[in-house]
């Protein structure tokens, strides 16, 4: 758990936080599934949707991406940040979007790192299937 | 395997093309050899440092470094390399739609330079991605284990080791940890 008192705990730990990924920071598997690179989560402040003002707002996750059609969608949870340490605040004034939030803190590569191996697609990258 | 125990000097051969970098550049040089009852003079032929421009296309546009060697060939790991960051390049403010800025070349140069340092004939050559400050990283991802370099905006270049197998996982500067970041991609290639 975040002891920043900056941390808004009326994000819930199973919240998820939605993140876009833009296509040149994808790292391509040998079986051609194409996964995050870890520079996607080294803001100092990650910028991130979340979901459950999504939810209040009605809005589908798939929103996030509105304006964006070459990136995918990403999730981590509220409580993988927060093992961290790093606070989750809400960021909603205009003209930001209305469930916008922010994962405060300069980024570690463990953090990053970890992130990557937590994530889980929302919008997934197209598989490169016509590898060597 | 790395052969190196540790870099003794380190030379700056990678430079953006409107910045100058240090090199040897004479071909010949007098120099005393012999003690004074013997005396003549003694030419030696030093390799003749050259200067190679690579060029990069990114979104269209050129963006050139320089290359400095002996042997006017750039090393087997600087074409995927070099190609990976013309694919990858961050190009404009905003690339990753959340006001990344563009890459930095000062940031690239310093990069290939560890790089420079580092890669031994049969590494395998990392991917390069763009870090949102406008700084780059170099990774390798080898059956579940991970290796990062990262030269960010701020602070020193770093690495980042991961070997979930060993129970590993390793984050420091490189700068005084060369030998072991090199023993580490060599383990990876």
């Amino acid at each position: 758990m975040a002891n920043d008192p900056r941390d808004d705990s009326s994000i819930l730990s199973e919240d998820r936080l939605l993140r876009r990924v833009p296509p040149n920071q994808l790292f391509t598997e040998p079986d051609g599934s194409q996964r995050p690179t870890s520079a996607v989560f080294r803001h100092d402040e990650l910028s991130v949707n979340i979901e459950s003002l999504m939810v209040e707002q009605h809005r589908r996750p798939e929103d996030a991406l509105t304006g964006f059609p070459g990136d995918s969608l990403t999730a981590i949870t509220a409580g993988d940040v927060r093992a961290f340490g790093y606070p989750i605040v809400k960021d909603i004034d205009p003209p930001n979007d209305p469930a916008h939030g922010l994962v405060l803190g300069k980024k570690t590569s463990s953090f990053a790192n970890a992130m990557v191996r937590a994530h889980r697609w929302i919008v997934a990258p197209a598989k490169i299937e016509d590898l060597g | 395997m790395a052969t190196r125990a540790q870099a003794i000097y380190r030379t700056d051969v990678f430079a953006p093309q409107d910045q100058l970098v240090v090199t040897t550049s004479g071909s010949m040089q007098r120099a005393d050899v012999f003690a004074s009852r013997d005396r003549r003079a003694a030419v030696i032929t030093l390799p003749v440092s050259q200067r190679l421009t690579v060029q990069l296309s990114v979104d269209g546009d050129p963006v050139a470094f320089t290359y400095t060697s002996v042997d006017n060939r750039l090393p087997h790991w600087a074409g995927p390399v070099l190609q990976s960051l013309s694919d990858r390049w961050g190009a404009t403010v905003g690339w990753d739609s959340y006001g990344a800025q563009p890459t930095n070349p000062q940031l690239v140069a310093k990069l290939l330079n560890i790089l420079s340092e580092l890669m031994q004939p049969t590494y395998l050559p990392p991917q390069i991605t763009p870090l949102a400050d406008g700084g780059v990283q170099a990774e390798w991802h080898v059956l579940g284990r991970d290796l990062e370099l990262v030269v960010a905006a701020d602070g020193h270049p770093t690495y980042y080791y991961f070997d979930p197998g060993a129970g590993a996982e390793e984050e420091a500067e490189i700068d005084p940890n060369y030998a072991r970041v090199q023993a580490l991609i060599g383990d990876l290639s």
